[in-house]
Formats: structure tokens, sequence, C-alpha cells
């Protein structure tokens, strides 16, 4: 598993219009390296579910990008107010996303799950008041 | 068949340009992380949503084109973005429910 590259970007807080930003970037980036369709699809859209969380509830953050040979690994971490209960914010449907975020058409509480539906290897630690991490790894050849 | 066959026989008025992809499906949300989780890639995707986030979501998930229903208009800068993206996004007076079964027949 040697690496190709690592991309780094900073994501904004409350900044909805270049939000996706850094997923776009990636993908991009995937394409290039023609990888299979489907693998760019999966990592794109936990990508752009993580960097919308950070938009979001994180406050903004950094998002890590390694990219292997057969897999990408893609770490989002913020200085956020932290996840208190994960087994719940983990649940479809939970959200503590303002009204005004749910105008946007954010807040289904499906930003979790859908991250954990299309990747091989799902990571998240948070501590309140301190941030979230999370590491998503999506393989190729799956 | 392609964007622009069905959205011919759709009537659509284009607002965007884009490539023209194959059509496979439609899907109809309005909850952003819903269209993530559910659509398929080469869906046709149906919403009121004309945020950046709409153009940003329908990349990343592969969407083949958008189509506001019932009027519906987006602001320019989300049509530039669409543009930029590839994205091409139609118009249509006809409700979601009326595009849903016209597409159902015609794909």
């Amino acid at each position: 598993m040697s690496q190709v590259l690592t991309q780094k970007y900073v994501v904004g807080a409350d900044d909805f219009a270049a939000a996706g930003a850094a997923s776009a970037a990636v993908k991009k980036t995937l394409k290039q390296l023609n990888f299979p369709v489907d693998f760019i699809r999966r990592a794109s859209i936990a990508m752009y579910e993580g960097e919308i969380n950070m938009v979001i509830h994180g406050g903004g953050g950094v998002a890590s990008v390694e990219i292997y040979e057969d897999c990408v690994k893609i770490i989002l971490t913020d200085k956020g107010p932290g996840i208190p209960d994960i087994e719940q914010a983990m649940q479809e449907g939970y959200s503590t996303a303002t009204d005004s975020i749910r105008e946007l058409g954010f807040g289904a509480g499906m930003g979790l799950p859908n991250i954990k539906k299309q990747s091989d290897d799902f990571e998240i630690t948070s501590e309140v008041d301190k941030g979230t991490t999370l590491i998503i790894t999506i393989n190729s050849n799956s | 068949m392609t964007v622009t066959q069905l959205a011919e026989k759709l009537e659509l008025k284009k607002l965007s340009n884009g490539e023209d992809k194959e059509v496979n499906s439609c899907y109809i949300s309005d909850l952003l992380s819903r269209v993530l989780g559910g659509c398929s890639p080469n869906d046709v995707w149906i919403t009121v949503q004309t945020s950046l986030n709409m153009v940003a979501v329908a990349v990343m998930a592969d969407i083949s084109f958008v189509i506001l229903p019932e009027d519906v208009t987006a602001p320019v800068n989300v049509i530039l973005k669409a543009n930029d993206e590839g994205l091409p996004v139609y118009s249509s007076s006809k409700s979601a429910y009326e595009l849903a079964l016209l597409i159902g027949d015609l794909l």
C-alpha cells in the first residue's frame, strides 16, 4: 500500500457558499488518478458529508486526505463543541441542526450514517468542548 | 436515454449547460443528505433546493442532471456554478409528481 499523495484543506466555519470545495478538489484528483468511478463517488459523498459537518457543527476544521494506490484515507479534525453521545449521533434522523441550517437542505440526520455506509472503515472520536475527529477509509477494490 | 433527449421529451427549460450523460432513473428529495444516501449514479434529481449546495451534492453523487419543478428558479451564482461544474440544470412548470410519472414512462 504505497502512498501516492497527501492533500490538506482548511475548511471554514459557517461558510456554506464554499462548503464542498475540498471534496470537489479531492474528487478531481481521484479522477485524474483514474480510480474507478464507484470508488470516487463513495469517497466524494463520504468526504462531502464530513466537510459539511465541520462547516455546520465543528466550527470549521482541517481535512487531510491520504491517497494510496488502492485506497483513500480521509481524516477530518475539528475543534468544535464535540459530540456528547456518538451512538445517538450515528442514528439515522438524529440531528442538532438549527432551522436556518435545515432551510438549506441540511439537518436530515443522515450525515454520519451516510459516511459509515460509504466507508470500508470508519472511526469517530469526540470529546465535549475539545472537538471531533473522523477517520474514513475507502478501498478501491471493495 | 441522454439528458438532452429526456429534457426535450419533458419540454424542460435549460438553465445551465453540462455533460450529456445517460439517465438511468429518477430521485426526488429536498433533503441533501437523503439524496447523497439514497440516489443512484446517473439519476435525474428533482428538487426545489436552489443553493450552491444543491450543485455540490449533484456533482458528488454523480447525478446526470437536475430539474427544478413548478417553475422554481435558481439564483445566477448557482447557475454559474452549475455551468462551471458541467451540471445541467433545467426547470419545468410541472410538479415533481407529474415529472416522475412522465420520466417513469420514458426510461
